[in-house]
């Protein structure tokens, strides 16, 4: 073979084995195939040995040139160097060190949120699903869950499933979108796992908290008096709600029979929802003793029409001093008559909610829409320590009508009477609270109207959410699963006017930059002159 | 220069590293404040920011949405793939075509004194462009009420992200005479590597997703500085990009001895 040619071949060869060294290491470090990292090898030894056979002199010039020995020192070096940097940032990252310096401190675990969790036996686990394209979300929500994890010693885990690759688990629990976290405990099957609203800390310590007291809520449903069937899906049924209160707050629920003679001590709270007969002196003393020692009451009660079957509190029926003499509330003898809609003037609806109240703060724009009510007065005199608080009133231009018979009547005929009825706005309903020592407090809402927990009402967004909220406030279920939220006011947008955005703009864009050039070009020319 | 002569030099007492750094990093400033290119830079820099302020104030007031004030600065370091490259290109490319680097070998100056003497000259440059953009910060604070924690870790990870960015520009400024060509590589690499966390989505195998990601300077600014928090990690990956970029930046300038 020519020499030209032979060092030609050699030198092909030469980068051969360089190129197949550097893919045997490049397939090594990605963790790739042995085979595949062999056959780079072979074909690396080929290459250098081949160059080697064809021009040795070569070889050895180049190896033990000047060039190629410093080449190599910069290259190594530079490898060792960044190798190192590279095991000392891995090192140095094996433990998450973070500093939050969000004012409201958006990413540590709050204080209230570790308090409450400090008790935590159970394992929890929580599975998030986020899409390859949202691992930045991902990414944020795991700096949280770490904390949860560390400050419940490892008790809470956590996992990232990519619901794209995973559709089936996704479907399990119920996750359609994309950020969606469940909260389980360890070993429940996916269909128990408790949804988390949001990638809040309230949120996942609320869902955990949720977990952890489910069961510990009971509320029973008074029967034996005509009432309401809860678990009823008929349209006076009350299956909607009832399994709002199972399904949305993990709260049991149980029908009961105060001629049983005992209120279960795992009662978190009774309702009285359709009543049509009066209460038993027995039924009346055991829920007296119950209220005494700081019971929680939700008492439905409808306006006594017709006089002759609707019995329930009316002046015979031995509840009515109870309320009346213990808690200075009453359920007045009359129909509250809308003047809002002429059509359904036995449909009279609230017209104005407390803000205030944790009962009834969710409900602006979605008042509460009753059918054939009754109005509920407040003694001005009442009991030391028992507090009347009004939760919904009717419109002003409503009336009380008192006179039955008029209303029996076919078309039914009713006209405000100064002397009788009442005017509006009448209270529709209302919160009774009296503190018994410092933890404990009794706790009644009163409502005018019973029919708006039925199946038939319930569909009213107002209606749904007075039940629940009230059942919350009644048994505390907020107050137990809930931490305190810091009120984020970095979250607001800008607020200024048009001048002060012109002016924002001018001197942001105009004497910013210009300033900047200005100062350019006298440099510029400066030197020029020099 | 023979290879006697090359190695002799290694023998000269290097004189105290603050004091040859200090000189070269005063020289490199001054560069600036008499450039009109810098001048330019920054003129395009606070042109670009305030109409980018502006547009920011708008959509949070139309849409009623949250007045970010971290939003700004992570703009302004997406402008630092271009910036980074035009502020750096020129500061070894051009000793090397002027031949002026050869004088400097000359001095009694070690290689490292050069390269982070010229280094800490851009990465202080880029710190008072970055400190006048609290200008912006002030101006929202004065509407809204951001979030003035989360907008200081934002402003240290700009700050570190400069220094990478820039260290990785000098390092390409380092290969080549040609300050096109080492502003066109510095821009390619700094582009590639804060895109890779986005390139990376589109990989199906987990642990090389993982890893592309990990090596992308937007993974370390977007999931932790510009989200109010100060993670080691990340900080230490931006230390680590300028240390691995400034040593083979000297390594290139010491290759100038022996090539």
């Amino acid at each position: 073979m020519h020499t030209d040619y032979k060092l030609m071949a050699a030198r092909v060869l030469s980068i051969v084995g360089v190129i197949a060294a550097f893919a045997a290491l490049a397939v090594l470090l990605t963790g790739g195939d042995i085979a595949v990292i062999l056959v780079a090898l072979g074909a690396g030894v080929l290459g250098f040995g081949g160059w080697f056979v064809l021009a040795p002199d070569d070889m050895r010039g180049i190896i033990r040139g000047r060039q190629v020995r410093h080449g190599a020192f910069a290259v190594i070096s530079s490898a060792l160097f960044i190798g190192v940097l590279a095991l000392l940032y891995v090192l140095a990252t094996r433990n998450e060190v973070s500093a939050d310096f969000t004012q409201t401190q958006r990413f540590t675990l709050s204080s209230a949120s570790k308090q409450a969790l400090a008790d935590l036996k159970t394992p929890i686990h929580i599975t998030g699903f986020y899409a390859a394209s949202s691992i930045q979300a991902q990414e944020n929500i795991t700096v949280l869950l770490r904390q949860y994890s560390e400050a419940t010693g490892d008790l809470i885990t956590f996992e990232f499933i990519d619901l794209n690759e995973r559709p089936t688990v996704a479907a399990a629990y119920g996750a359609t979108a994309d950020g969606m976290l469940f909260a389980q405990r360890e070993g429940d099957p996916p269909e128990l796992a408790e949804f988390i609203l949001s990638s809040t800390e309230r949120q996942i310590t609320r869902a955990i908290l949720k977990l952890i007291k489910s069961g510990d809520f009971k509320v029973y449903f008074v029967a034996g008096h005509g009432e309401y069937d809860p678990a009823g899906e008929e349209d006076n049924g009350m299956s909607v709600i009832d399994e709002a209160l199972h399904d949305l707050f993990d709260i049991e629920t149980a029908e009961l029979n105060l001629l049983e003679g005992e209120i279960p001590e795992d009662a978190s709270g009774l309702v009285i929802a359709g009543a049509i007969t009066r209460f038993l002196p027995a039924e009346v003393d055991l829920l007296a003793g119950y209220l005494a020692d700081g019971g929680r009451l939700m008492l439905l009660a409808d306006p006594p029409l017709p006089p002759d079957t609707q019995q329930f509190l009316d002046a015979e029926d031995p509840l009515v001093p109870l309320l009346w003499e213990q808690y200075g509330v009453r359920f007045r003898e009359d129909v509250v008559i809308s003047s809002a809609n002429l059509d359904s003037p036995f449909e009279p609806f609230g017209d104005w909610m407390s803000g205030d109240h944790p009962v009834t703060q969710n409900l602006r724009q979605r008042p509460p829409v009753f059918s054939l009510a009754r109005s509920i007065e407040a003694a001005e005199s009442r009991p030391s320590g028992v507090l009347v608080l009004d939760l919904v009133r009717s419109r002003a231009e409503d009336l009380g009508e008192t006179d039955f018979e008029k209303l029996l009547e076919s078309p039914p005929a009713y006209r405000y009477d100064a002397d009788v009825d009442m005017p509006g706005p009448l209270l529709l309903a209302a919160a009774v609270q009296n503190h018994i020592g410092e933890a404990n407090e009794t706790r009644i809402v009163l409502v005018g109207d019973s029919s708006f927990v039925t199946n038939e009402y319930s569909s009213f967004p107002g209606n749904y959410i007075l039940f629940l909220d009230a059942i919350d406030w009644l048994i505390d279920y907020s107050a137990e699963i809930d931490v305190e939220v810091i009120s984020d006011t970095t979250r607001l947008p800008p607020t200024y006017t048009s001048d002060q955005g012109a002016l924002i703009g001018f001197l942001t864009i105009i004497v910013m930059p210009a300033a900047v050039l200005a100062v350019g070009l006298v440099v510029w020319w400066t030197r020029q002159q020099g | 220069m023979n290879d006697h002569q090359a190695e002799s030099r290694y023998e000269v007492p290097p004189p105290a590293l603050t004091g040859s750094v200090w000189a070269i990093f005063k020289r490199e400033l001054g560069q600036y404040f008499v450039s009109p290119i810098a001048y330019f830079v920054a003129f395009v820099i606070l042109l670009i920011m305030g109409l980018a302020f502006n547009a920011y104030l708008e959509i949070w007031k139309d849409q009623r949405t949250t007045a970010s004030a971290p939003a700004l600065v992570g703009f302004f370091v997406s402008l630092m793939v271009f910036m980074a490259p035009l502020l750096t290109m020129r500061l070894l490319a051009e000793e090397n075509r002027e031949g002026t680097i050869e004088l400097l070998l000359t001095m009694p100056v070690r290689d490292i004194d050069i390269v982070l003497g010229k280094f800490l000259g851009a990465w202080a440059y880029y710190t008072l462009l970055l400190l006048v953009t609290v200008v912006y910060q002030l101006i929202l604070a004065s509407v809204a009420q951001p979030d003035m924690g989360a907008a200081i870790a934002s402003y240290i990870g700009a700050w570190l992200y400069g220094g990478a960015s820039l260290a990785v520009g000098l390092m390409f400024s380092a290969l080549t005479e040609n300050q096109i060509v080492a502003g066109f590589l510095g821009l390619s690499a700094l582009m590639v590597m804060f895109q890779a966390n986005t390139f990376a989505l589109s990989i199906s195998d987990p642990n090389l997703r993982e890893l592309v990601r990990a090596l992308s300077t937007g993974t370390h600014y977007y999931r932790s500085f510009a989200n109010g928090i100060v993670r080691l990690e990340d900080v230490l990956f931006f230390v680590f990009v300028m240390a691995g970029a400034l040593f083979v930046a000297v390594r290139m300038v010491e290759s100038r001895r022996w090539r």
